[in-house]
């Protein structure tokens, strides 16, 4: 009986199981990017992937991020300044910091999109959404960065060293308050979350452990952008803590959890689910788990593990999963052949559909496959790829040049010829007051292709599919952009909106329409099965 | 597109309620056209926020204490510019559609209404009343989603919220992302393009198959449902009249909301806002003006209600994300400040002053100490309008009061 972590045999290794794995351990599945994994086979494919660490990466820094500011010197430089004035200082500030966290999310976001690493990112946003604080509370933008830092630098590295430096990152002791939990004054906030949802799970422990686990972490504070340990704050009396005795530090609790068996388990189910999308069985989570602890916590063995075996490659997994709104706007950048999309309007994109980055709703992260999806969140997906599409199609049309202007006129002159005085007038009327749009299907309704494509991308992304009559478009875009095949009566509609009667029509990316290859396109990013991946 | 013409509409209604009909009958045709809504649900709620920190002092105004003159020596309204409620205070003069529903018995002035510890930053005030937070509290979820989540028995359908406005509220924010945002209601739903990505075709790719009830069934359905409810939000706004919205409006939107709740639309919580209130610099002109924008707009909305024999439904709800300092800058206006007046308007609610005006001489370093919590009157709108269980929705008890008969 083949056992379901057993790994997937080089045989059975085809494109759809790269396109499958990419999908999951990226953001994304360029037509290259996958035919290169499907050609390494599936250990040389999952290698490439995950030992990342020498691929080259060049991503600047964010340049924009506010200096950090000291309540010294904000007294400093509003010494001189009255109570009024000194308020509009502080608002400034504040609002300075929450342009900036804008402003990363789109360099996020940008970084996910075009990563030659692109399960570091895929990580780093696991434990983004695992180990959550919001910068509505934490109002540093740099602090903000920081943890993303710490979240890229330990992605696929050891759990329990993440664990610490997580917990010495001034943005989790702040929003989870230890920076200010003293002897004789504990704050149960950290050591609550850190038992409950990042390391063992409910019912795991008890409100005791809870107690003297907050005891154990006093003395873990930061000084503005550094953590800093203060003897002086910290309760170093006995503790008893999931039944140990010592007169334990934060360290020492640490030591403790990750000595529980159920440690591994915790974050092995979560993880299976993240990358899977699915609940993972006993005899998964058993034998993952068991790779993680035996590991001593280092990722990559389990991840390794998990990656290459048979369950990751079942039809109940592979697309299967509920595209996360992250995952969703920026495939559909690449869908929509946008070279170089408009990530801060990406990002405000997944904050609709319900994924705020760095702003999670609280500190259970988010949810993640099905509850994404609710009737605003569905519309917000389905009309998306239709207004990117309308705005850039918008662009291209105004910034129409002089020549083209003019090669409108005369082609407009002679298709009108024909038509009665009055009915030209009414129809060159109309067209003057069309918004751009309209005018690009007016052009196309007397049968005029207007001289600047709809979106270039659009077009580019037709170009590279390579079909010769109507049915091999439709089965092309199918491969490119679903990860599910289509049924028969979906593929009749799509041939309908191709204006085609027939799968044999003749039909070439050079002979399609740009009326007909925006109404298929948009039938495709409207389907249920585009939500998965 | 068959649109029932609204004299035609309204000539029915007047023919039903000269039969002497309540005006719950209104409430069950809608449910004949819509899941049926029992009459006691049938109350709606309408929020309306004004963006930027409307001057309480200004608006409602205490015309006879010295304090009010001292501190304002411009911005001070004058006696030809107040409307006289009682000697105590007076309304901003350009409110006079607004004095005209107090005359009817129709508003209710919630006096000093704040927080503990306020927050003098638009965003973070904002957060605190659309999360009914305290100020040092950090929640994700808005109130009415959160109301959204808990009520109603059977499954509340997406349009139980509906925000005519470009963005959803935070406010509506909750578990089970229930409630809508539209501008313009006559096209709520998927977008069809101007080729033969059309709605059928949109419902023919997406036809649940009876398969498997795995991820993409859920999805298909989940489209389905969307379909249904976005399609009751189109035709509701048919029904009503509401009119394609060809540009963007600056005023309140409470004529789509009239029409919505005319044309049956089983919504519980409208949402609307108007901006505009932030007025550091010339603030006599701008928030006169404001102020006599929204006091038509209420006013013509309860005329409207009136007409099609909905107003005993409807109860507004009228705030601002805080008030301002009582002494005016040096430039024409005021600066960030703290408690403000709310209002409670329509046929139900207790009219008159409710509370006490905030002190003009016991101030917090030049601003108004609150006498009331907002979390009070959510209250009162949660449970003696709305029929839920306040607490469980704000996650504390505060105290209710009396403001809706």
């Amino acid at each position: 009986m083949a056992a379901v972590l057993d790994p997937i045999s080089p045989a059975a290794w085809d494109r759809a199981k790269a396109r499958h794995l990419l999908n999951r351990a990226g953001f994304g599945v360029p037509a290259e990017r996958v035919s290169y994994l499907a050609g390494l086979g599936p250990e040389g494919a999952v290698s490439h992937l995950l030992e990342y660490e020498s691929i080259d990466a060049q991503f600047v820094a964010p340049d924009f991020l506010p200096p950090p500011v000291r309540a010294i010197d904000i007294r400093f430089e509003t010494a001189m300044l009255s109570e009024a004035e000194r308020r509009l200082y502080l608002m400034h500030i504040q609002d300075r910091e929450r342009d900036a966290v804008k402003q990363l999310q789109a360099w996020w976001l940008r970084r996910m999109h075009t990563t030659p690493r692109p399960l570091e990112e895929k990580l780093a946003l696991f434990w983004h959404g695992h180990f959550a604080t919001s910068a509505q509370k934490v109002r540093s933008a740099y602090q903000t960065y920081q943890l993303n830092h710490v979240f890229r630098l330990h992605a696929s590295g050891n759990f329990r060293e993440l664990t610490i430096n997580v917990g010495k990152s001034p943005s989790m002791l702040h929003y989870l308050d230890n920076k200010s939990s003293k002897k004789g004054n504990p704050n149960e906030n950290w050591a609550r979350e850190l038992l409950e949802l990042f390391t063992l799970g409910k019912g795991n422990y008890t409100e005791d452990d809870i107690k003297n686990a907050a005891r154990a972490f006093t003395g873990w504070t930061c000084n503005h952008e550094r953590f800093l340990y203060r003897e002086e704050w910290h309760d170093d009396g006995l503790k008893t803590f999931l039944g140990r005795t010592g007169p334990m530090d934060g360290w020492g609790v640490i030591n403790v959890i990750f000595d529980q068996p159920v440690a591994a388990r915790f974050i092995t189910a979560k993880l299976w689910r993240y990358f899977a999308g699915t609940e993972p069985s006993a005899e998964v989570l058993d034998g993952l788990a068991e790779t993680l602890r035996g590991n001593g916590y280092a990722l990559k063995p389990m991840l390794r593990r998990l990656f290459l075996s048979d369950a990751f490659y079942q039809p109940s997994v592979v697309g299967a999963q509920i595209k996360s709104p992250v995952q969703f706007v920026l495939m559909l950048a690449d869908d929509l052949g946008m070279a170089n999309p408009p990530y801060d309007l990406l990002a405000r994109a997944a904050a609709d559909m319900g994924q705020n980055l760095f702003l999670p709703p609280n500190v259970k992260g988010w949810d993640g496959n099905r509850a994404w999806i609710n009737a605003n969140s569905l519309l917000q997906r389905y009309n998306l790829p239709a207004r990117l599409a309308a705005a850039r199609a918008r662009e291209a049309a105004a910034s129409m040049g002089e020549e083209a202007k003019e090669l409108v006129k005369e082609h407009v002159k002679e298709r009108l010829r024909d038509w009665p005085g009055d009915e030209r007038r009414a129809w060159m009327e109309a067209f003057r007051e069309a918004d751009p749009l309209g005018k690009r299907d007016m052009l196309e309704s007397i049968g005029i292709e207007p001289p600047v494509p709809d979106a270039e991308g659009i077009a580019a992304v037709f170009a590279g599919l390579g079909f010769q009559t109507a049915g091999e478009c439709i089965d092309a875009l199918a491969q490119r952009l679903l990860a599910r095949p289509l049924r028969d009566d979906q593929r009749a509609t799509l041939l309908a909106a191709l204006g085609a009667d027939r799968a044999e029509a003749p039909l070439t990316p050079e002979s399609i329409r740009g009326g007909a290859r925006r109404a298929v396109l948009h039938l495709f990013l409207s389907m249920a099965e585009y939500q998965l991946c | 597109m068959l649109k029932l013409s609204r004299r035609a509409f309204l000539k029915k209604t007047a023919l039903f309620t000269s039969l002497g009909l309540a005006p719950h009958f209104l409430g069950r045709t809608a449910a004949a056209v819509e899941p049926a809504l029992s009459p006691d649900s049938a109350s709606v709620l309408v929020v309306v926020q004004l963006g930027g920190g409307n001057d309480g002092l200004n608006t409602i105004v205490p015309w006879n204490d010295d304090a009010y003159y001292r501190a304002r020596p411009t911005l001070a309204l004058g006696r030809e510019n107040l409307l006289r409620i009682n000697d105590d205070c007076a309304m901003n003069g350009r409110m006079s559609g607004l004095m005209r529903l107090w005359d009817a018995g129709q508003l209710a002035i919630v006096q000093g209404v704040g927080y503990p510890n306020p927050d003098r930053s638009h965003f973070r005030s904002m957060e605190i009343w659309h999360t009914a937070s305290d100020a040092d509290e950090y929640l994700g979820y808005g109130w009415l989603g959160r109301y959204f989540d808990n009520c109603c028995s059977g499954a509340p359908v997406p349009q139980i919220g509906v925000a005519v406005d470009a963005q959803r509220p935070q406010a509506f924010e909750g578990t089970h992302g229930l409630g809508i945002a539209t501008t313009d209601p006559v096209r709520f739903g998927w977008m069809p393009g101007s080729g033969a990505d059309t709605v059928e075709a949109f419902k023919r790719i997406n036809a649940p198959d009876g398969a498997t009830g795995g991820a993409l069934d859920f999805l298909r359905h989940t489209t389905v449902n969307t379909l249904v409810s976005s399609a009751e939000v189109r035709e509701a706004a048919r029904r009503g009249g509401v009119e394609e919205r060809l540009r963007p409006r600056r005023d309140l939107p409470l004529d789509v909301v009239a029409g919505l709740i005319r044309g049956g639309l089983s919504t519980r919580v409208y949402y609307v806002s108007m901006s505009g209130f932030d007025t550091h610099t010339n603030q006599a002109n701008q928030q006169d003006r404001l102020l006599g924008q929204f006091s038509d707009n209420v006013a013509a909305f309860e005329r409207e209600l009136e007409r099609d024999g909905n107003a005993a439904r409807v109860v507004t709800l009228v705030f601002s994300e805080f008030g301002r300092r009582v002494a005016e800058n040096g430039g024409g206006g005021t600066d960030h400040g703290t408690a403000a007046p709310m209002f409670l308007i329509g046929p139900r609610v207790k009219p008159g002053l409710h509370g006490a005006a905030p002190s003009l001489d016991n101030l917090d370093d030049g601003d108004l100490r609150h006498t009331a919590d907002f979390r009070g009157v959510y209250t009162a709108v949660l449970e003696d309008w709305l029929g839920t269980d306040a607490a469980q929705v704000l996650g504390k008890r505060f105290e209710k009061p009396a403001l809706l008969a």
